[in-house]
């Protein structure tokens, strides 16, 4: 691989990530979002967040077909379930972490 | 210095304490996803490079195969735009607050803006209201997102020494995920948001094996579309 080609694209990656994560602060800055969308772009990180957490969850990455496959894992399942339940008693993020992977561990290791 | 005052601002500070929990979750998603990148065979000074001035992860692991492949530049182009279409979504939440700073301003503020810590800097300014105190929000934004970037750069360096010996069976990775459920938590309160949550989930079962990860995007397309649905059938029968 030639390195002007490797730098290449080094630098079109780096003028994505800016062009993408700066789109409406910079280029698209005059571009005048309705308040109906302004106001339902609340809804994206969530949106974001749940569609990268499900694949870690419940599935597992085929290596041959790159795809992914269901994998239910009952541990990480019960751990999920701990933290979300400590979370909201508690609105702490370290405990309820603490407490999933604590769970996590001990179902791994001694009743499956 | 100008930059001192913002350090020592309490929004500043208050927004590094904000990161701590959340840090865990970069802190080895960060480990897992530059091993898989060391693991490509990419060179250790082009991987810690590409780091640094690349910064989006997902891109970065999709980019390889057709950096090593040789693919025509365009390709990879599109391919890393549609991966991080989602932060485009993030930039125009983000808009309203930065418009006043010159160009190379805001491209830096974009820049440093991670799923991560724009999850975190929403929570504390609900997107939907108005803030009148548009300073505050300015070093609150800068402590969040800096601390994401510092800590995906420590979590690179320990994948550099010490990531081969990181036994799989610890399940360590998993904590990356039980961080990303406790950002998503405090957003599904009210009977709506449960709503949108659960389409969202079954919107992301449905589209996870669609190419360049655009199961993203269909997803946060999906939850935007629902919240409009439930609005319009709230002012039109309830």
């Amino acid at each position: 691989m030639s390195d002007i080609y490797f730098w290449s694209c080094m630098v079109t990656l780096s003028l994505v990530t800016i062009f993408t994560r700066s789109f409406f602060l910079t280029i698209g800055a005059n571009l005048k979002l309705s308040p109906t969308i302004r106001n339902l772009i609340q809804y994206a990180p969530s949106g974001a967040l749940i569609a990268i957490v499900i694949p870690e969850l419940f599935y597992e990455k085929d290596t041959l077909t790159k795809t992914y496959q269901l994998a239910l894992h009952p541990a990480q399942i019960l751990a999920s379930i701990t933290t979300i339940v400590i979370y909201y008693a508690s609105k702490s993020m370290l405990l309820s972490l603490t407490f999933g992977m604590i769970i996590l561990t001990l179902t791994t290791y001694y009743f499956i | 210095m100008k930059l001192i005052a913002i350090f020592k601002s309490v929004e500043f500070q208050q927004s590094i304490k904000d990161m701590f929990g959340p840090s865990v979750g970069i802190l080895t998603w960060s480990i897992v996803l530059n091993l898989a990148i060391i693991k490509t065979g990419l060179a250790l000074f082009s991987t810690i490079i590409m780091s640094l001035t690349v910064y989006a992860g997902s891109a970065q692991l999709a980019s390889i195969p057709l950096i090593n492949g040789q693919f025509p530049i365009w390709i990879i182009l599109l391919t890393t735009i549609v991966i991080n279409s989602r932060f485009i979504v993030y930039s125009a939440a983000i808009a309203p607050h930065f418009q006043h700073l010159s160009f190379p301003h805001k491209c830096l503020l974009g820049f440093l803006n991670g799923d991560i810590s724009f999850a975190v800097f929403s929570k504390k300014y609900p997107i939907a209201e108005t803030h009148s105190s548009k300073k505050n929000i300015y070093q609150y934004f800068l402590g969040s997102a800096l601390m994401n970037w510092f800590v995906w750069q420590l979590g690179l360096i320990i994948a550099i020494f010490f990531g081969m010996q990181i036994p799989d069976k610890w399940n360590f990775t998993f904590a990356g995920t039980l961080v990303l459920i406790c950002l998503i938590t405090p957003n599904v309160k009210t009977h709506k948001e449960i709503i949108i949550c659960l389409v969202s989930i079954l919107v992301a079962f449905a589209t996870i094996n669609l190419p360049y990860r655009l199961g993203i995007l269909s997803t946060v397309l999906a939850a935007m579309s629902t919240g409009f649905l439930i609005d319009h059938f709230q002012r039109k029968y309830v």
